[in-house]
């Protein structure tokens, strides 16, 4: 497992992010009310958001530096991102949507998605499209496409949360064991105290940017 | 006499559209990206078409393209074309006019799309270019839909400039709304009515086919 650091400064409208996390690997939880910083802090992470000051690394690469001034594009990082409102694609099919970022880096392993979408028990809805499929589906679906490029590290901002109770319940158990079986680094972000101990290895509470406990 | 305007008005009006089109789709994807020096003069510039009359438009357009104009005197000296007094000058005036309309249309479609989606691209290591053409272009569809009826619609009544750049000669620059003008002009009311019939309907099952479709699409009707 990689060390995961990240020293992040990036000024908000009513507070600053300032945080120095390091972590060893498996499921990192940042726990914090709405509004804490938690969505931004994975943002730029991802690369789709700059911090002003900071140094971001996985292992031994560097994917952000304010000092050396390294930056390394969002589609060149590696990072699996999976939305809120898992942003699938609306006009492409399940099997279209897992396939992309295969396709996007020039591989088309249509066998290899398919596994994958055995693996997440949703390959008898691979041709259906998005706005055909259920909620606990469309999370499946979202989670299989983050992870078909075998990304470095998974982050995940609040994917439970348009879930309703009984679909969270099945949810966290399939979850609990795609951790099993897919040994991944990942950082999930949640507001729910409950969740960040059912899921995390390791737990930080964000408030106003600032890591407290 | 009814036929030949016919089929020139709609050879005209197609090939305004694909240049509108290819135009229109590059200027919407440019203005709707970073800022830049004049951006808010560019997007005047683009509009004006919509607003002025049309034999200004045209006027400015002789300015440029006549054989003294500017860009005009350049392409007649060194390649033998010009747009003067040729179908071709009615293809300029057509694209010209119509391309607000298309730039619009495309523009608004391609503000509509969700940011999400092509930040999801992103972190799915798709380029720019791959994510312009697979998430934008299909998401924004309905809406260059709407701009391509709109700019064919356009480009098939274009009157003013297309008269001030490539005439009206029978056969060779005199489109649908020249004919039924001239036509008019000369009391031929027979050539008038059926021209006047044709461009009628053919207008109407466009517009009522293009609503019906983007109402399937659950997009917003354009009229």
């Amino acid at each position: 497992m990689d060390l995961i650091r990240l020293v992040i400064n990036k000024k908000m409208d009513y507070f600053t992010i300032d945080v120095d996390i390091s972590y060893g690997g498996g499921i990192l939880v940042i726990q914090g009310e709405s509004g804490a910083g938690k969505t931004t802090l994975l943002e730029c992470i991802a690369g789709l958001k700059n911090p002003d000051k900071g140094r971001i690394s996985i292992g031994d690469r560097l994917l952000y530096s304010s000092e050396a001034n390294i930056n390394i594009p969002v589609k060149e990082r590696n990072i699996g991102y999976l939305f809120q409102s898992y942003a699938l694609f609306p006009h492409m099919s399940v099997m279209n949507n897992v396939l992309y970022g295969l396709k996007s880096r020039k591989i088309k392993d249509t066998a290899y998605a398919e596994k994958i979408l055995d693996s997440f028990g949703i390959k008898h809805i691979k041709d259906k499209l998005p706005s055909n499929i259920s909620g606990g589906e469309k999370q499946r679906t979202a989670l299989a496409r983050a992870i078909a490029t075998k990304p470095s590290l998974l982050l995940l901002d609040e994917p439970f949360s348009a879930l309703d109770t009984d679909t969270k319940t099945i949810v966290y158990e399939e979850f609990i064991s795609f951790k099993r079986n897919f040994n991944m680094d990942a950082i999930l972000i949640t507001h729910d105290e409950k969740e960040a101990k059912l899921l995390g290895d390791s737990i930080i509470l964000l408030k106003e940017g600032k890591v407290i406990g | 006499m009814i036929l030949k305007p016919v089929l020139l008005s709609l050879k005209i009006a197609s090939l305004a559209t694909v240049f509108s089109l290819i135009i229109g789709v590059y200027l919407a994807r440019v203005m709707t990206g970073k800022d830049f020096w004049g951006k808010n003069a560019a997007e005047v510039l683009i509009t004006l078409p919509m607003v002025l009359p049309p034999s200004v438009t045209g006027y400015i357009l002789l300015i440029l393209f006549g054989r003294r104009g500017m860009i005009g005197s350049w392409l007649y000296n060194n390649l033998g074309f010009s747009f003067v007094f040729s179908w071709t000058g009615a293809v300029l005036a057509a694209c010209i006019v119509s391309l607000p309309l298309m730039y619009q249309s495309v523009k608004a479609a391609f503000i509509n799309v969700d940011p999400i989606f092509e930040r999801a691209a992103r972190t799915l290591g798709a380029s720019e270019g791959r994510i312009f053409w697979t998430i934008t272009l299909p998401l924004a569809w309905p809406g260059i839909v709407s701009g391509l009826a709109l700019t064919f619609a356009r480009s098939l009544g274009e009157f003013g400039a297309t008269l001030m750049i490539a005439g009206n000669i029978p056969g060779k620059t005199q489109t649908i709304p020249l004919a039924i003008y001239f036509a008019s002009d000369s009391g031929d009311a027979v050539t008038a009515n059926i021209l006047v019939g044709i461009m009628t309907v053919f207008s109407f099952i466009l517009i009522y086919t293009l609503n019906s479709w983007l109402k399937k699409k659950n997009f917003h009707n354009i009229g």
